[in-house]
């Protein structure tokens, strides 16, 4: 069960304000920052408001951005949960981080002033770089400083799938407790690219939204006929995990159980959909519930606004649960936090939680004319209050093939 | 002066990173090693100086033993050196 909620993203600095920006149907795009502008004109992204580095210690500023943001999203799921490790259980409780690339501000950086010296545009020595590189940027930084502050003992596994990593890393945590293998894991996705090279690694794919010069926040149009990418976000959100006695024994009343995880890959493109993974991975997930399908009352979409990814999930959805697709409510919060990549899962899938505890659905934001093969409810423009939700999926589909997808059901 | 400079760089970065406390540091006799920094904090705290005098300690174990003023005045004698070296 999950008992513990913590998000930090262009929306707000907690899940509260983060929920409630994406029930008003807010959005947190932008004109990405001057570093980034300068070298792609009119660049959107959707970052994380300035305020956040008050959340984490002045002797963790020099980490790396994507590690600051899992510690700020940390803390605050395990204030959510009330939850202290007890001198006797440390070994069973877990840190489980999804992440898509990890100290991209960080590489950003050293190879800036590494090649400025190199190139005489600075004085210096070029070897001469910041000896903490390697423990800021490696993949598991975010996990090993979590468990470190936390004194949590029990294994720390990262999960790097780009935009399913963090989804994955929710689901084998689920697989971990249910199996015996640990008491409560603490899930944290996270991500920050918003720096200039790989920002301009992403431009360079042609996955990006372009500017909507009128109504910038607006530019992020998923499932519309006119939807022309995704844009770049970063943040974080963080999830704790534990099994009923650990949840019990504190009194705390659980957001919504984990009842079903499906994983594939699909093995066909590095970069292109497929259906018969996604269909594959909700119909394990599904399966694994128990549940009928019309069960599911919302999908947190992947919802990427390309192209070729709507009209996938569409078919995906519809190959899944038949008729009943048209009654589900569906929506792409990407819309309005962006695209976080490695943070994605954990944090649609806890917009998926609140929506489910408190019965009220987020939009797609700018679904004004949808595009015909994508024919199914979208919730657009307008969130949906007091909808009786007994369990919710969340749906995250990565370059490299990997398709994951996360049933929660009502305690 | 750089051996000033030198030591201004190291104190900062031990009180505002590594959290020592400013007044365990008033006294320049304190050897390094008792400050209860670890191996990661001492070579952060090189950087400081490694980056801003273009220096760089390849031996660590030069190191040891060495207080706040006379770790400052070795670098400083390294930057000094290493001054030399560009102009000759």
């Amino acid at each position: 069960m999950v008992t513990g909620l913590g998000m930090i993203s262009s929306l707000g600095l907690n899940a509260k304000d983060t929920f409630q920006s994406l029930l008003d149907g807010k959005s947190g795009i932008a004109i990405a920052n001057p570093e980034i502008t300068e070298l792609v004109a009119g660049a959107l992204a959707a970052s994380v408001p300035t305020g956040f580095e008050a959340l984490v210690l002045r002797a963790e500023a020099g980490l790396d951005r994507a590690t600051k943001l899992g510690i700020a999203a940390a803390k605050e799921a395990l204030a959510d949960a009330k939850f202290e490790v007890s001198p006797g259980q440390n070994f069973r409780v877990g840190v489980y981080v999804g992440i898509g690339m990890g100290g991209a501000s960080t590489l950003d950086d050293l190879y800036t002033r590494l090649f400025r010296k190199k190139f005489k545009i600075d004085h210096g020595d070029p070897a001469v770089v910041h000896p903490l590189v390697v423990p800021r940027i490696m993949a598991n930084a975010t996990a090993g400083i979590i468990s470190i502050n936390n004194g949590f003992r029990g294994p720390t596994n990262t999960y790097s799938v780009a935009c399913a990593s963090s989804a994955v890393a929710i689901g084998e945590a689920y697989r971990a407790i249910k199996h015996g293998y640990a008491d409560a894991v603490l899930v944290v996705g996270t991500e920050s690219m918003l720096v200039p090279g790989a920002f301009a690694a992403w431009h360079a794919l042609r996955v990006t939204a372009a500017p909507i010069k009128e109504n910038v926040a607006a530019s992020c149009r998923p499932f519309s006929k006119d939807r022309t990418g995704f844009v770049l976000g970063e943040g974080a959100a963080a999830l704790l995990l534990e099994n009923e006695a650990s949840a019990l024994r504190r009194g705390r009343k659980p957001y919504a159980s984990i009842v079903g995880f499906g994983c594939t890959s699909d093995a066909t493109h590095i970069t292109l959909p497929s259906r018969e993974g996604q269909t594959e991975a909700m119909r394990l997930a599904l399966a694994e519930s128990g549940l009928p399908a019309d069960a599911i009352g919302y999908i947190n979409a992947h919802g990427t606004a390309t192209t070729a990814g709507d009209i996938t999930e569409t078919e995906s959805i519809k190959s899944v649960f038949g008729k009943s697709a048209k009654n589900l409510a569906i929506s792409s919060t990407k819309s309005m936090h962006g695209h976080v990549i490695g943070a994605g899962g954990a944090l649609e899938f806890g917009i998926s939680l609140l929506a489910l505890s408190t019965g009220s659905i987020p939009p797609t934001a700018n679904l004004e004319a949808p595009d015909p093969e994508c024919d199914l409810d979208y919730v657009p423009l307008t969130a949906r209050h007091n909808q009786d939700l007994h369990a919710v999926m969340s749906n995250s589909f990565a370059f490299g093939g990997t398709n994951a997808a996360l049933i929660a059901m009502k305690e | 002066m750089n051996i000033q400079h030198i030591k201004e760089l190291m104190t900062g970065y031990l009180v505002s990173t590594a959290g020592v406390p400013a007044e365990s540091l008033k006294d320049g006799s304190t050897k390094v090693e008792s400050l209860g920094i670890d191996s990661l904090e001492l070579v952060e705290m090189l950087f400081e100086v490694e980056d801003k005098f273009g220096v760089r300690v390849e031996n660590m174990a030069l190191l040891k033993d060495m207080t706040i003023d006379t770790m400052a005045e070795f670098l400083a004698g390294l930057a000094a050196n290493s001054q030399v070296a560009k102009v000759a």
